[in-house]
């Protein structure tokens, strides 16, 4: 039994969330294919990438910090504004540029509001100060990346100078580096011990990572100065991506599960990509035309593995504590063994593959990018099916 | 039968749920085990049912009383 109150976090939201920001993925699925490497595919991830964290950050800030919960209706009158700013955002990539001026001020509200919001629950949390500084200095990230997403969204509907274009590497910089990898850095020095039941690997330096990454987000942004800027951000985020894995594989040498799980499994891929990442955003700094690679790295691998991954666990959790607060003495399927192994395992290997596909092709070979993205999108259904079965396992319980 | 009483206030997570569960495995036969913790462990309730154990988790002043018992 589970003690009830105003203690106990909602799920609800966080959920609620955590399956739009997965439509949004799919969506980034389909116009991988559709579109190719365009804006409308980068910023289809991003509205999940986003989404992922805002949902997830609603559960994981009270767990770990100590702050109070919030009620789901908070959570998600708070995080409308997103849902619809990209939703816009989206339609006028696809050729409604009318939408982009409705898409600016709702984004940018919606970031700031939530932002604000976040930093106010957590400033007089009593646990955690690292964990709580690290997500206050992802969130100011996100408020500079939407002012400069803002300015650049009504400068493509004419409102503003075509010239303020040119910030889009700063706010790749402030978005993919200093908010979406320093959030999943933090939480990983949570996540790989939880979910791999190992003492944390505590010390002096071992949560560097996650501060270094930041300034990496930060330098990169100086881009508009000089290209030195991206290359010095370049190494900083090679540094932060080898110091974090040196601690997590120090910290897995102590679990007390033996199997790795399906969510690090995704993780130590991503991972990898976060590796390659940081390479090819480092050769693009001399051979331009590599960026989107790096950013296919960054997007395709790094970020969508880590929250596809986490997801395993956090929609099972979150499925899990819905049904158990719906049905207290039910007996409950356990949680250990509810993700369908062969399925994740196959679409990890699609998704893999998918993206070293499409940033292989993006960067020698933009015929193949077709296929690449549809093995990717193959992969990406594929998680997304699992995730939903796990979820409605527990959630389309009967009494 | 095993009475074990832990005190994981100060502790980062994951250790509180390590330290239960390691307590919990290396108990021999029925027992009880009470904890006491900042934060309410809540990735430790499926692991708790997977092992079968009843457990009851309250607010206890300024964080919260877990209680496991475990039949054999």
């Amino acid at each position: 039994m589970i003690s009830s109150g105003e203690s106990v976090s909602d799920p609800a939201g966080s959920g609620g969330l955590l399956a739009v920001s997965l439509a949004f993925f799919l969506c980034g699925c389909i116009a991988l294919i559709v579109h190719g490497a365009s804006l409308l595919t980068l910023h289809a991830f991003a509205a999940f990438t986003v989404m992922a964290v805002v949902g997830a950050s609603n559960q994981l800030v009270p767990v770990l910090t100590g702050a109070r919960p919030a009620p789901a209706r908070n959570v998600i009158v708070l995080s409308a504004p997103l849902v619809l700013g990209f939703i816009f955002l989206l339609g006028g990539f696809a050729g409604f540029h009318g939408l982009f001026s409705i898409a600016a001020p709702l984004l940018f509200v919606g970031v700031t509001a939530w932002s604000i919001w976040t930093i106010n629950r957590i400033r007089t949390a009593p646990l955690e100060a690292q964990t709580r500084a690290a997500v206050v200095t992802a969130t100011v990230a996100f408020i500079a990346a939407a002012t400069l997403g803002a300015i650049m969204a009504l400068a493509l509907d004419g409102r503003l100078p075509a010239a303020l274009l040119l910030l889009a590497p700063a706010h790749a910089s402030l978005v993919i580096i200093a908010f979406a990898s320093t959030f999943v850095f933090a939480v990983s020095y949570r996540f790989v011990p939880m979910f791999s039941l190992a003492h944390t690997t505590e010390g002096r330096w071992t949560r560097s990572a996650q501060w270094t990454i930041a300034v990496a987000g930060v330098v990169g942004a100086l881009i508009f100065l000089s290209a030195w800027y991206m290359r010095a951000a370049a190494v900083i985020a090679l540094v932060s991506v080898i110091a974090a894995v040196v601690v997590h594989v120090q910290t897995l040498k102590k679990r007390m599960r033996k199997k790795i799980d399906v969510s690090l499994r995704y993780a130590s891929a991503a991972w990898v990509f976060a590796f390659l990442a940081a390479c090819c955003t480092l050769l693009a700094t001399w051979h331009p035309d590599k960026a989107p690679a790096a950013v296919a790295f960054a997007i395709l691998g790094w970020l969508s593995l880590s929250i596809l991954g986490y997801s395993y666990k956090v929609v099972g959790f979150l499925a899990w504590e819905y049904a158990r607060r719906k049905h207290p003495t039910a007996k409950l399927p356990a949680l250990g063994n509810a993700v369908p192994e062969r399925a994740s395992n196959i679409s990890l290997g699609l998704l893999i593959a998918g993206t070293v596909g499409a940033a292989l092709s993006m960067a020698i070979a933009p015929q193949a990018l077709r296929a690449a993205a549809a093995i990717y999108a193959v992969g990406g259904f594929g998680a997304v099916a699992v995730l939903t079965q796990l979820g409605w396992r527990y959630v389309g319980l009967k009494a | 039968m095993n009475e074990i009483q832990l005190d994981n206030r100060g502790l980062h997570p994951p250790e509180p749920m390590i330290r239960i569960l390691e307590a919990l495995d290396n108990m021999n036969g029925p027992g009880k085990l009470t904890a006491i913790m900042e934060r309410q462990p809540r990735f430790l309730f499926p692991e708790l049912e997977t092992r079968g154990l009843r457990y009851t988790c309250e607010p206890n002043g300024e964080g919260y009383l877990l209680t496991v018992e475990r039949d054999a």
